[in-house]
C-alpha cells in the first residue's frame, strides 16, 4: 500500500515525513474538542441565562412579597391580614425548592445594605421568620469549604443570634477562610464572643483579620470592652498581641505590671506593641526595664525605646543615651538617642554636621561703630540678619546666656544687642546710682506719689549692692529716635515705677483702708492664737510680740487682726483697758488647759473650761457685729423671742428655786443651782454651763446622754430598766425626761414630710412602715397591714390611725382591722410588762438593806384586760396537735421525773447500806 | 378630594427601587419607577410628576444631571429628594447647589423617605 505524504519530495530539503492520514485525523480532533468546547460554552451560557432569567422571575415573584412581608402592619384591616396569611403560605410552599430559597437568600441579603432603621430589623425577623437560618445551618454540615463559609457569612449577616453556639465549633477549624469566617461571627452576634474568642483560639490572628474584629467591635453599639489586661498571659502570642492593641485602643491603662513585663517577650512585635502602649500610657516605671533590655534588641525596637525614653524620661536618662551614643554601632540608634536627650532636655545637643568654624572670624575694623548708627534702621536689620546666620557658636552661647528666660525681655535684650556693636563694653552692669531716672507723665496720672523727676538717690543700704539691669525691659517710645540719639544703653532715659515698700513698725494710717491686697480685714478675723505656755506673758505682751517680731519677719503689710481674749483663772485680776485692745487692733481666744490636766490625754469635751470669765467686747467691734442676734449673746439680757424653739422648751422644763431637786446640792460647790430662770436665762451663753458629776454618776450619765442622741422608742425598755436599778436622783431625772420624750409621739420630726405627695398626708416617721408605705402599690400596703398586727407596737399606732384618711378604702379599713388588732395586743403586753416590772423591781429592793415585805405584797398584783370579756370567745376550740418538738420535751419531762424517783430510792439503798 | 400625587423615582437598584415604590405606594403615592437616566428624560417628557426621587449614581444621566436638567432646562420648580451613599459629601453639595430640597443617605429607611415625601408636597403644597 502506498503511503501518501503531504508533500512531495524536494532534492536537498529534508523534512520529517508525516503521514496525512493522521493530520486529518489530528485535524478532525481538533475541530471536534472545539466544538465541544464552543458547545459546552454555549450549554453553559445558556444555562446561564436561563437561571439569571429564571433568577430575574423568582425576584420579580418574591419582591412583592417580602416587601409585603416587610411593610406588614399588624393593625391592619382584616382583608389585609387574610392576603398575608395567604401570602406567607404561599412564600412557603415557594421556599420549598431549593432554587427559591436561594434567590430569596440573595434578596434578603441585599436588601440588608440598603435598608436601615425598623425595615432592617423587620428583614432580619422575615429571615428567621420564613426559617430560612435552618437553610444555613445545613450549609454548615457541608464539606465544601466555600459553602459552610457562606453560610457563616449568611447567618451573621442576617444576626441570628442563636446560632452562635454552633458557630463558636468553627473558631478552631483547620481551614482558615471558615476559621476566619466564624470569627468576626462569633465576635459580631454576641458581646461576649470577643471573651469566647480570645480564651480559646490556638491559631494565627492575622493583621488584617485583628483590623476586621477591630472594626466589627468598633461598630457594635454599647459595647462594654472587657478588660484585656486578662489575655496579656495568654499563651498564643497572637491573642496577647492583639489584647496590647485592643488595651491601646479603649486606653485600658489598668495593666502597667504586665505590660512592661511584655517588653521583656521575645517576640519584637509583642515587644514594641508593648512599648507603644508605655509610651501612650505615660508608664514612667517601664523606664529601667526599658533600659535593661535595650542592648539585647534589634534596632527597630531600639529605636522604639529610645522614643519612650524621649517622651518619658528625666534628666537622670541622658547619661544613658549619651551612653547608647557613643556605644551604639548603629547610626540611627545613635541619631534617635541624640534626638532623645533633646526631647527631654531640649537644645541641649546642636547641630555639629555642616557647621564651619567661625572661630578666626573677625568683625572687619573698617566697619566703625558710628558708621552703624548713621545708617537707616532698615538697612540695619538687614545686615543684622545676614550677620546671624554666621554667628559663631560660642557667641550664641553667650548671648543667650546672659539673656533672661521671658520672651519679651529677650526681645528688649536682643534690641540691645543688636544696637550695640561694642557688646563687650556694653554688657557691664550699669550701678543703680549711676542711672538717671525720670518718671513718665502717665504712671504720675496714676499715683503721683510713687514716682519722681529727679537723679534716684540710692538708700544706703543699696550702696554696695551692684544690680543687674537685665532684667529690666527697655520702655522706648520710638527706636528710630533711640538709634538716632546715638546713646549707649547707660545713657538711655530709664522709667521706673517704684513699688513702695513699708515696714509694719511704720504705722501707716493708711494700712487701715478696708482693702489691702484684695483682704478684707474681716477675713482674718477668723483665725484664733494659740498660744502654747500662757503664764509666760500677758495678752499684751503676746499682742506687742506678736506685732513687733512675727509680722517684721513677715514683712508683711500692716495688716489688722483681731483676736478675742478669753482670760483663764491665772489671769483674773488683771483687768485690761478697752482702749489697750483698740490700740492693738487684735481680737485672740485663748484657750488654756487646767495645769493638772495637761498630761493626761483627754477628749476635748472632757477638757474643763472656765466660760465665766469672758470679758466683754469693746463696743467699737460690737457695732461691727452684724445681727442683733450676736449682740444679744455677748450683751448682758437676752430676748426669749431670738431664741430657739429647744432651747425655750428647756427652760420652761427647768425648775423654779422652790421646786428645785435636792439632787443638785449633790453636786461640787462650783456648781451653784440656779434659784430662778432669770438665773438661768443669766447663765445662758451659746456654750452651756459645766456640770460635774461623780465618777458612777458620769458613766450613766454618757450613757443617757448617748441614748437621747442617738435612741428612739425602743430604748424604752431599756430606759425603765436604768430607772429601776438608778441609784441617784439626777440619773432618775434624767431617764424619766428621756421616757416622756421617747413616750410622746414625734410627729414633728423635719423628715416626717418629706416625699409624701402622693399619700395626700404625713405618716408619722418613727414606724418602720411608715417609709415602706411610701414607696410601695397598694397591695403591698395590704399585705403590709396583714403583718403590723403581729409585728408592731405602739409605734405603729399613731401610724395606722393616720392610714384611716387614706383615700383607698381598702387601705382604711385594713388599717382599722390591725388598729383594733394592734390595741389589744398591746393592752395585753402592757398589763403583762407591769406585773413583770413590779414583781422585778420587788425582786432588786429585795437585795437592798431596806428590804420592806408589805409594799413587795401591794405590788404583787394581777391586772386583768378590762376589755375582756368571758363571754366573747374570738377563737374555735380545737384539739392542739403536739409538734414533735413539744412532744420530746415532754417526753424528756417524764423521763426527768422517772428518773428522779429512780435516783432517790438509788440513793435511799446506798445511804442505808453505808448506815448498816 | 385631592388627586394622588406622582412620584418618579429614579434608581438602577432594581431591588430597593421595587421596594421603595411599595411602600411609596402603601402610602398613598402614584409611583412612576425609571432604571436610568433616559428613562427619566423621556418620563419628563411626556409628564411632570409632583416630586422626584432621584438616586445620584445611575447609568446615562446622573442625579446631579437629572438635577440640572430639570431646573435649569425644564425650569421646573418640582422638588426633588436625593438618594445618596454615606460618605458622598461632595455630590450632595451639589445638588443642594443645584436646588435639590433634600437628602438620603443610604441604607435608606422607608420609613423616612415617606415622611420626607409628605414633608416637601406639603411645602409645596403650602407655597414655601
Amino acid at each position: 500500500m502506498d503511503i501518501k505524504y503531504t508533500y512531495h519530495t524536494i532534492s536537498l530539503i529534508t523534512a520529517p515525513k508525516l503521514h496525512t492520514d493522521l493530520l486529518w485525523d489530528l485535524i478532525m480532533l481538533f475541530v471536534a474538542i472545539s466544538a465541544l468546547y464552543f458547545v459546552a460554552i454555549f450549554i453553559f451560557r445558556h444555562f446561564i441565562s436561563k437561571t439569571s432569567k429564571r433568577t430575574d422571575q423568582v425576584r420579580k415573584q418574591l419582591m412583592p412579597m417580602v416587601s409585603a412581608f416587610l411593610f406588614h402592619e399588624q393593625h391592619a384591616g382584616t382583608s389585609e391580614q387574610i392576603d398575608y396569611a395567604h401570602l406567607k403560605m404561599e412564600m412557603r410552599s415557594l421556599l420549598k425548592n431549593k432554587f427559591h430559597q436561594k434567590v430569596l437568600t440573595g434578596i434578603l441579603l441585599e436588601l440588608r445594605l440598603d435598608l436601615s432603621g425598623s425595615s432592617l430589623s423587620k428583614l432580619f425577623a422575615l429571615y428567621q421568620d420564613l426559617g430560612m437560618h435552618r437553610f444555613a445551618y445545613s450549609k454548615l454540615r457541608s464539606w465544601r469549604w466555600e459553602k459552610v463559609s457562606h453560610g457563616i457569612l449568611e447567618l451573621t449577616k442576617m444576626q441570628v443570634a442563636e446560632s452562635y453556639g454552633f458557630l463558636t465549633k468553627f473558631i478552631n477549624d483547620k481551614r482558615p477562610t471558615i476559621r476566619k469566617q466564624a470569627e468576626i461571627a462569633v465576635v459580631t452576634l454576641k458581646p461576649e464572643g470577643l471573651d469566647y474568642f480570645l480564651d480559646t483560639t490556638r491559631y494565627k490572628i492575622s493583621e488584617w483579620q485583628q483590623l476586621k474584629l477591630l472594626e466589627v467591635i468598633r461598630t457594635q453599639e454599647d459595647y462594654l470592652p472587657p478588660s484585656f489586661k486578662g489575655w496579656l498571659t495568654s499563651k498564643n502570642k497572637y491573642v496577647v498581641l492583639f489584647s496590647l492593641r485592643l488595651i491601646k485602643h479603649f486606653h485600658q491603662n489598668d495593666a502597667t505590671a504586665s505590660i512592661i513585663e511584655l517588653v521583656k517577650h521575645r517576640n519584637n512585635q509583642i515587644k514594641l506593641e508593648a512599648i507603644d502602649c508605655i509610651r501612650t500610657f505615660h508608664m514612667t516605671l517601664a523606664l529601667e526595664t526599658l533600659k535593661t533590655i535595650f542592648w539585647r534588641c534589634t534596632a527597630v525596637v531600639k529605636i522604639a525605646i529610645l522614643q519612650a525614653i524621649g517622651s518619658l524620661g528625666t534628666i537622670d536618662e541622658i547619661e544613658f543615651l549619651k551612653l547608647i551614643e557613643k556605644k551604639e554601632a548603629n547610626f540611627t540608634v545613635r541619631s534617635k538617642a541624640l534626638s532623645a536627650i533633646n526631647l527631654i532636655s531640649p537644645e541641649s545637643v546642636l547641630p555639629t554636621e555642616g557647621i564651619l568654624d567661625t572661630s578666626s572670624y573677625k568683625i572687619p575694623e573698617d566697619l566703625h561703630p558710628k558708621e552703624i548708627k548713621e545708617m537707616p534702621h532698615e538697612k540695619l536689620f538687614e545686615e543684622q540678619e545676614v550677620e546671624e546666620t554666621t554667628t559663631p557658636m560660642d557667641t550664641v552661647q553667650s548671648i543667650s546666656a546672659s539673656l533672661p528666660l521671658n520672651d519679651s525681655i529677650q526681645e528688649g535684650s536682643a534690641i540691645e544687642s543688636e544696637i550695640d556693636p561694642e557688646p563687650k563694653t556694653n554688657t557691664e552692669t550699669p550701678k543703680l546710682n549711676e542711672i538717671e531716672v525720670f518718671f513718665n507723665e502717665e504712671i504720675l496720672d496714676r499715683e503721683p506719689g510713687l514716682a519722681f523727676e529727679r537723679p534716684l538717690t540710692v538708700p544706703d543700704k543699696t550702696k554696695d549692692i551692684e544690680f543687674t539691669m537685665d532684667f529690666l525691659p527697655l520702655v522706648v517710645s520710638d527706636a528710630k529716635e533711640l538709634i538716632s540719639s546715638g546713646k549707649s544703653v547707660a545713657e538711655l532715659p530709664v522709667v521706673f515705677e517704684e513699688l513702695k515698700w513699708e515696714s509694719p513698725a511704720a504705722e501707716d494710717k493708711e494700712a487701715k483702708k478696708p482693702f489691702r491686697f484684695g483682704l478684707m480685714e474681716e477675713a482674718l478675723n477668723f483665725i484664733p492664737l494659740v498660744v502654747g505656755d500662757s503664764d509666760t506673758e500677758d495678752h499684751e505682751s503676746t499682742a506687742a510680740k506678736l506685732e513687733n517680731n512675727e509680722i517684721d519677719k513677715l514683712g508683711l503689710l500692716d495688716i489688722d487682726l483681731d483676736y478675742e481674749i478669753v482670760r483663764t483663772d491665772m489671769e483674773k485680776g488683771i483687768p485690761k483697758e478697752e482702749e489697750s485692745f483698740l490700740l492693738l487692733e487684735v481680737e485672740y481666744e485663748e484657750i488654756q488647759v487646767l495645769p493638772e490636766e495637761r498630761d493626761i490625754p483627754k477628749a476635748i469635751t472632757e477638757f474643763e473650761v472656765d466660760y465665766e470669765n469672758i470679758l466683754p467686747v469693746p463696743r467699737d467691734m460690737m457695732n461691727e457685729l452684724d445681727t442683733e442676734a450676736e449682740m444679744s449673746f455677748i450683751g448682758e439680757t437676752i430676748d426669749a423671742q431670738e431664741l430657739p424653739p429647744w432651747l425655750l422648751k428647756e427652760l420652761e422644763n427647768v425648775p423654779s428655786s422652790d421646786m428645785a431637786p435636792e439632787y443638785l446640792e449633790d453636786l461640787e460647790a462650783n456648781f451653784a443651782p440656779p434659784k430662778s430662770v432669770a438665773d438661768f436665762q443669766k447663765l445662758l451663753t451659746p456654750i452651756p454651763a459645766r456640770k460635774i458629776y461623780h465618777k458612777d454618776i458620769e458613766a450613766q450619765m454618757h450613757l443617757l446622754e448617748d441614748i437621747e442622741l442617738f435612741g428612739d422608742t425602743r430604748e424604752i425598755d431599756l430606759l425603765k430598766e436604768l430607772h429601776l436599778k438608778a441609784k441617784h436622783d439626777i440619773v432618775r431625772v434624767r431617764i424619766e425626761r428621756l421616757l416622756k420624750r421617747f413616750s410622746e409621739p414625734i410627729t414633728d420630726y423635719a423628715d416626717a414630710d418629706r416625699d409624701q405627695p402622693e399619700l395626700g398626708y404625713s405618716l408619722p416617721s418613727f414606724s418602720i412602715f411608715s417609709e415602706l408605705f411610701l414607696h410601695c402599690d397598694t397591695e403591698s400596703k395590704l399585705i403590709l397591714l396583714k403583718e403590723i398586727a403581729s409585728v408592731g407596737d405602739e409605734k405603729e399606732v399613731a401610724f395606722l390611725k393616720k392610714l384611716s384618711q387614706d383615700p383607698e378604702s381598702q387601705i382604711r379599713e385594713q388599717a382599722a382591722t390591725a388598729l383594733l388588732k394592734l390595741e389589744a395586743l398591746l393592752e395585753d403586753k402592757k398589763n403583762m410588762w407591769e406585773t413583770k416590772t413590779e414583781v422585778e423591781s420587788a425582786a432588786i429592793n429585795m437585795g437592798s438593806d431596806d428590804y420592806e415585805i408589805d409594799p413587795l405584797i401591794n405590788a404583787i398584783e394581777v391586772h386583768f384586760n378590762q376589755s375582756l370579756n368571758i363571754f366573747d370567745i374570738g377563737f374555735d376550740l380545737a384539739l392542739e396537735e403536739e409538734t414533735p418538738l413539744v412532744k420530746e420535751q415532754k417526753n424528756d419531762k417524764e423521763d426527768d421525773q422517772i428518773g428522779s424517783l429512780w435516783r432517790s430510792i438509788k440513793e435511799f439503798s446506798q445511804k442505808l447500806i453505808t448506815k448498816s | 378630594m385631592d388627586m394622588q400625587k406622582t412620584i418618579l423615582l429614579a434608581d438602577d437598584d432594581e431591588l430597593l427601587a421595587a421596594l421603595l415604590t411599595f411602600r411609596l405606594q402603601k402610602g398613598g403615592y402614584s409611583v412612576v419607577w425609571c432604571r436610568d437616566g433616559r428613562e427619566v428624560k423621556v418620563q419628563l417628557a411626556k409628564a411632570m410628576p409632583d416630586m422626584i426621587v432621584s438616586d445620584i449614581m445611575m447609568p446615562y444621566f446622573s442625579g446631579i444631571e437629572l438635577l440640572d436638567y430639570v431646573r435649569k432646562e425644564l425650569g421646573s420648580p418640582t422638588p426633588i429628594i436625593i438618594i445618596s451613599s454615606a460618605g458622598n459629601e461632595e455630590n450632595v453639595m451639589s445638588a443642594f447647589e443645584l436646588g435639590a430640597n433634600d437628602f438620603i443617605s443610604k441604607p435608606v429607611s422607608p420609613a423616612e423617605l415617606l415622611i420626607r415625601v409628605a414633608r416637601e408636597l406639603n411645602k409645596t403644597k403650602v407655597g414655601y
